[in-house]
């Protein structure tokens, strides 16, 4: 069987915001997929994070990764901060015109479980110090998910960053 | 009463009545090939989705190990492709990235050769915004392959440091051609 897969908004940043939020989600679906290409406006790093939230909340998330930096695999958790959860964006220091190559997936968006998602990651940059991983993140609440909410942990979302949200039959 | 896409070949139902609606899809085969002597090349690529997506499963014409090798439009300008890479092979964890310089990147995804007898590699690999000139282009992978006794998973990301539009993509082998026979199959999809 093809992939079902249908586009259910795509926003384009034409001059830097603080957030992106997709709004009123249809509840048709039974996942949800997204893809983003995305660099923040300022500060010294090739990477920031790209903070991730359900609804509004900014509680019960928890997160691990695998990373690598270029020269080393790692591995972590966030079960600390649990504001939000987090991928990679590209920083304002990576290589000119480089966007973060980013996809998350949330299966099950409507269920009355808790919510997991599963994500992985590029952010390039011309040099050998930049980061690719993966994430595995819960959000520990039992709401259906209605809305999502993109961020950045420093600065803003850069103009030509796109976000574009699927509906997955 | 049914409608078939003469693009993709999927049938749906038609949104007479009695039928429930069926909105078409956003992921859409652009073109699939079993490949050629070194690979695959799609050219004339369209310039109407948002993102596009390859899936392959191949193998190397040689006996050993090779990678996967990748070039846009046909550029070969040294030192205009990056790629890093985290690698795991049962054993151990690395990351690395590629060497500057090279005239066409090579996806540090190991794929077996010959010797691994019946044994493919699988890769899903992601361009986004391809359309997009205020953009190099980006890459991202995830794939590998289990030959019963060796093998890797890999995540992989890349760049061609070009805003120029994606209208060709060719894949082929780093040391060697890639199978063009067999099981070996290349696949190109648009994601509106």
């Amino acid at each position: 069987m093809a992939l079902q897969l249908f586009k259910i908004e795509t926003v384009e940043v034409a001059s830097p915001v603080a957030s992106v939020t997709f709004s009123s989600i249809p509840q048709g679906y039974t996942d949800l997929m997204l893809k983003v290409s995305a660099r923040n406006v300022s500060g010294i790093y090739v990477f920031d994070y790209l903070n991730i939230a359900f609804n509004g909340s900014s509680a019960d998330y928890t997160l691990r990764t695998l990373e690598g930096d270029g020269s080393s695999p790692f591995t972590a958790t966030r079960s600390l901060y649990t504001v939000n959860l987090s991928a990679r964006i590209s920083g304002a220091s990576a290589t000119n015109n480089i966007f973060c190559n980013t996809e998350i997936y949330i299966p099950q968006y409507r269920s009355s479980n808790y919510k997991s998602i599963s994500g992985d990651y590029g952010v390039e940059t011309n040099a050998t110090t930049t980061y690719l991983g993966l994430i595995a993140g819960l959000w520990s609440q039992t709401a259906a998910i209605t809305s999502l909410t993109f961020s950045t942990s420093v600065s803003s979302i850069g103009p030509n960053s796109t976000f574009t949200l699927y509906g997955i039959l | 009463m049914a409608i078939t896409s003469l693009k993709s070949g999927i049938s749906t139902r038609s949104g007479m009545a009695g039928n429930t609606l069926i909105y078409p899809g956003s992921y859409e085969s652009i073109a699939s090939t079993n490949g050629s002597v070194g690979g695959a090349t799609f050219t004339s690529i369209p310039q109407t989705y948002t993102h596009l997506q390859l899936r392959i499963i191949t193998k190397s014409i040689g006996a050993g190990t090779d990678y996967y090798n990748y070039r846009f439009n046909a550029d070969a300008t040294s030192g205009n492709y990056r790629t890093h890479s985290l690698v795991g092979n049962g054993t151990s964890a690395s990351a690395n990235t590629n060497p500057t310089g090279n005239t066409s990147a090579f996806i540090p995804h190991t794929i077996p050769g010959t010797n691994a007898t019946n044994v493919f590699s699988g890769i899903i690999i992601d361009i986004l915004d391809y359309t997009n000139t205020n953009k190099y282009t980006t890459i991202r992978s995830l794939g590998g392959y289990d030959a019963n006794g060796s093998g890797e998973a890999v995540l992989a990301s890349g760049v061609w440091l070009s805003t120029s539009a994606v209208t060709s993509i060719a894949i082929g082998g780093y040391n060697t051609d890639l199978s063009y026979t067999g099981n070996a199959s290349y696949s190109l999809y648009g994601i509106a």
